[in-house]
């Protein structure tokens, strides 16, 4: 079997995801209102090629398993492309996808309860032709059906007279060869294999394993090879992807990949392996702390709350800075100016907010603050990303307001030539997610400028975006002067998300109170980048 | 092993199920034992015994299943151990001199599963007594009816000799509210999966709490508290005060697996028998709760028996390996020479078809066909259908447990009559 390294610039992939999103939405409550969504697949582009394995390895609740099935369609994706063959299968209806399910198959984890417990064998490997047609050939339908169910049961290793038993009939390693001859019947291009050697023991898995090579040299299959086990990923595959809370962090070929490999927790997952060599016995301190919540996902590298080399720039948040102060107030002595002075903490995305006893304390416990972090930012990256310390105006923010937008349809949109395309009706809350992002990207764009390190969060509340601002009373007129005449250049280049927004204001709400915020530098997602041999890496580390 | 103690000594160990379609041999003669301070690894495919093991030693074989020979001496004394021994001798001895008609007797009557108490249920014809084929070596059932003979001639002031002949030390001997006050303090288990090992509706305190009072007699609030947090920090739990209120739910695996952890060395165990502690887990928690592990057991200086079906769990962690093959120990070694030397088929095939990371090849080599059926009885090796290697005394005779070098057992008829030289 050939190493396809360098695949990617000769054939085509035979399925490949741009994208690829699946979110689960978590609900609460009598009249379950989503509170937020389980980011299981959160951007992932994969390729796999014609007649290579690539193999998924992460740990649980990493989402690979629900990549496999939303390639499928078993799952419906939330966001992305799949695109199979050269044609997009994100969106047709599920009536279509039936007749691309007989070209790519699934063999799931767990033989035990995939197999339907009251059917024979014969009629499990012979299911996808009662849906799909007998298979091709000349002669009574049901002579061929029955010379090719034997053809099937003979290449996964197990005899004719197996086919009248029932699934309870066969041990673990048995119902597997089942799996996959139910999965090859209809001879597929493309076979998701879901953990298909987890539940199987070292000798018989062997078997297995080996079955699977065989068969993918023989008939030219594809395989997109899920497993926790990198020792059988790295047997199984041409290529590795690796997968931590819902994105690809590494690629490469399993040979690149294994002498060579980048991304910290790649290197964490290698170590932690035990290996079955006493010689090569060694201390495997692995990784730190458990993989965080799906849900609320960390901000900039999805690792860098349990990476050991992380630095300033790969996304410290507010909550990693109150969890390392809560941990510096229980250490010290009660006395001191964290637990005397401060009543509480929170954060806000790359925020974190101290909250104060009394107003007169600010300068003594801001000064105290920012000796501390200026002593130990060598030692420490969360504390090297922080930006600026000031006093926030908790009853104090920015307000943009927003109104709804009307803008001319696209002429794809409509099958009548002659007539106008509708216009696109937007409304003012969707209208204020997007003039959030935009300001977003502004100010970021530009650190030079006077308000960067002001802005704390920019937020979509209904039709409004809320700006928190850092500093005294000034700094929110400077905020609203910077973001008046940025709107007015937008405007007169006719950015239509601008055109739509009605006014810049300062809000006040009741009581005044006040609070000390830190701003931690806001930091993008990794990328992918190609650092060369075909080997892909989403880590700061390799920014080019 | 010279100069070690021996804390679990394990000879000739047999449970069985007695199921309506016939008997299952779960278990079929185990010798081994796990000296003080040292950590023994069990390694086996699934239904090897590997777990039956561990639930033999603490009496816990569930439904139809029995124990049905074999002892588990568990802290035997010294001196008891040497009587006890000597006394073996004598037995053996004993049965050799009486002649084959005693022989037959006394194996109808007496080696009825082993008890050495007399067969009450079928009395047998003379016809098929004469049918008895005795065998050499005194069966377990004989030399127990031998020894408590012998002790009631023994003074009551020779407690040593009392305590050996009647096997004191025995586990299988303990009643029922003795074995209780020995499980989960001298021998406590670390279950496989830790999601359904801990009760859902206590909190962590409740459960930790409930084993410290019922084995330490400690019932003071306070103190318990204090106790509580004490070895949850021993298991390395970075909030143990927040992590005691919680529920079970609330606990990741790895958290979970550390509270099982807490739980069973909260009385300071003599044995911990860990069942696939890290099966459930994920391999960064797994590296996470192996080094703990090792940890432990070099501060506290329990032994530890881990049974895991992963040869790389066993190579990272135990000192002494012993692979299971349905339902007997194969191969026993230390564990460098094991994985340098693995003299059994069984072993060898075992490691050869292991993925090794960084060691990629085209084919892994197989070891052929699956585990057989522990239904039917084995007359010789029961890895005779799988083996490469098998002539036609394997499938006949049962093969002799030889120690080939130091320390290094094995029962296989390639090696029988091989005896290392430096070897007693």
């Amino acid at each position: 079997m050939s190493v396809s390294g360098d695949r990617a610039n000769g054939s085509q992939p035979i399925v490949q995801t741009i994208g690829l999103e699946k979110l689960f939405p978590v609900k609460k409550g009598v009249f379950s209102t989503v509170v937020g969504h389980v980011h299981a697949v959160d951007g992932v582009d994969l390729s796999v090629f014609r007649g290579e394995t690539l193999g998924l390895v992460g740990e649980s609740g990493c989402g690979k398993t629900t990549v496999g099935r939303t390639i499928l369609r078993l799952a419906e994706p939330t966001g992305g492309r799949i695109i199979f063959q050269g044609k997009d299968i994100t969106e047709i209806p599920q009536s279509a996808v039936r007749g691309f399910r007989k070209r790519m198959q699934i063999v799931f984890q767990d033989p035990y309860s995939s197999l339907d417990p009251r059917m024979t064998v014969e009629r499990i490997i012979g299911e996808g032709f009662a849906i799909h047609g007998p298979p091709k050939g000349i002669g009574d339908s049901k002579f061929i059906k029955r010379e090719k169910i034997h053809e099937l049961i003979e290449q996964v290793g197990l005899s004719h007279d197996h086919l009248s038993r029932l699934p309870h009939e066969f041990s673990g390693g048995q119902k597997q060869r089942i799996a996959l001859a139910r999965a090859l019947a209809l001879d597929p291009d493309f076979i998701v294999l879901d953990e298909p050697t987890s539940a199987l023991d070292v000798s018989v898995q062997a078997q297995a394993l080996n079955l699977l090579k065989r068969l993918q040299s023989k008939l030219g299959l594809s395989f997109l090879f899920i497993s926790h086990d990198l020792s059988v990923i790295e047997h199984m595959s041409d290529r590795i992807a690796v997968m931590y809370l819902g994105k690809i962090v590494e690629l490469a070929p399993t040979r690149e990949f294994m002498g060579n490999p980048l991304h910290p927790y790649t290197k964490a997952l290698i170590s932690s392996i035990p290996i079955p060599d006493p010689l090569k016995r060694k201390d495997r301190r692995g990784i730190e702390g458990e993989v965080p919540s799906p849900i609320d996902p960390p901000k900039g590298c999805r690792f860098h709350p349990r990476c050991s080399v992380a630095f300033d720039k790969c996304g410290w948040e507010g909550r990693d800075l109150v969890a390392h102060l809560l941990e510096v107030a229980k250490i010290t002595n009660p006395t001191h100016i964290l637990s005397n002075h401060v009543v509480g903490l929170r954060s806000d995305g790359f925020a974190a907010y101290v909250d104060l006893r009394s107003g007169e304390d600010v300068d003594l416990v801001k000064r105290w603050l920012g000796a501390y972090f200026a002593e130990r930012k060598k030692e420490s990256s969360l504390l090297d990303a922080v930006v600026a310390i000031d006093m926030f105006l908790v009853d104090r923010e920015v307000v943009v307001s927003c109104d709804k937008l009307s803008l001319p349809g696209t002429a794809a949109g409509s099958a009548d030539k002659g007539k106008k395309p509708p216009r696109r009706k937007i409304s003012a809350r969707k209208v204020a997610q997007e003039a959030a992002m935009l300001m977003e990207r502004v100010l970021d764009v530009d650190p030079a400028s006077r308000v960067h390190n002001m802005i704390l969060s920019i937020k979509p509340r209904g039709r409004h975006v809320v700006f928190k601002v850092l500093g005294p009373e000034a700094n929110l007129d400077k905020a609203v002067a910077e973001l008046e005449t940025r709107l007015k250049f937008m405007k007169e280049q006719k950015n239509p998300i601008a055109l739509a927004v009605r006014r810049v204001a300062i809000k006040r709400t009741k009581g005044p109170k006040l609070e000390l915020a830190v701003k931690l530098g806001a930091v993008e997602e990794p990328q992918m980048d190609d650092v060369g041999n075909g080997h892909f890496v989403a880590c700061r580390l390799y920014d080019k | 092993m010279p100069g070690r103690k021996p804390l679990l000594e394990i000879v000739g160990l047999r449970t069985q199920f007695f199921l309506h379609e016939g008997v299952v041999t779960a278990l079929d003669g185990i010798d081994f034992t796990v000296y003080e301070k040292e950590s023994v690894g069990i390694v086996g495919e699934t239904g090897c015994g590997k777990s039956m093991t561990a639930f033999s030693i603490l009496r816990l074989v569930p439904g139809p299943g029995k124990i049905t020979a074999g002892n588990i001496f568990f802290m035997e004394p010294q001196d008891v151990r040497q009587r006890r021994m000597q006394l073996e001798i004598e037995a053996q001895e004993w049965y050799r001199r009486s002649s084959l008609v005693e022989k037959k007797k006394l194996v109808a009557l007496y080696d009825y599963r082993d008890t050495g108490r007399k067969k009450k249920a079928k009395k047998l014809t003379p016809a098929q007594i004469d049918k008895i084929v005795p065998p050499d070596r005194v069966p377990t059932g004989v030399t127990r009816y031998y020894l408590a003979q012998n002790a009631k001639t023994m003074p009551a002031s020779d407690k040593v000799g009392r305590a050996a002949a009647l096997f004191s030390f025995d586990l299988l001997t303990r009643t029922d509210d003795q074995m209780r006050s020995i499980r989960g303090k001298s021998i406590s288990m670390i279950f496989q999966d830790p999601a359904t090992a801990l009760d859902p509706v206590f909190t962590v305190a409740y459960q930790l709490g409930e084993v410290i009072s019922l084995h330490q007699g400690i019932y003071d609030r306070a103190v318990l508290d204090k106790k509580i947090e004490e070895v949850l920090k021993l298991v390395r739990i970075a909030a143990p005060v927040n992590v005691m209120k919680q529920y079970p739910h609330e606990l990741s695996g790895g958290m979970k697996q550390r509270v099982m952890i807490a739980l069973a060395l909260s009385c300071s165990p003599s044995l911990l028998i860990a069942d696939e502690p890290t099966t459930a887990l994920d391999v960064t928690i797994q590296a996470q709760i192996l080094n703990l592990l090792r940890d432990l057991m070099r501060t506290t200086g329990s032994s530890m028996m881990l049974i895991t079906h992963n040869l790389g769990v066993v190579a990272e962690v135990c000192d002494r390996i012993c692979v299971m093959y349905a339902g007997r120990i194969v191969e026993e070694a230390e564990t460098f020479e094991l994985f340098a030397n693995p003299r059994h088929p069984y072993t060898a095939g075992l490691l050869a078809a292991f993925p090794k990371l960084g060691e990629r090849k085209d084919e892994l080599s197989v070891i052929r066909g699956t585990v057989p059926n522990l239904m039917r009885p084995f007359q010789g090796c029961a890895f005779v259908e799988r083996c490469e290697k098998a002539t036609e005394v394997c499938g006949e005779d049962m093969p002799r447990r030889v120690e080939i070098s130091p320390g290094h057992f094995v029962s296989c008829h390639l090696w029988t009559g091989k005896e290392g030289p430096n070897v007693r």
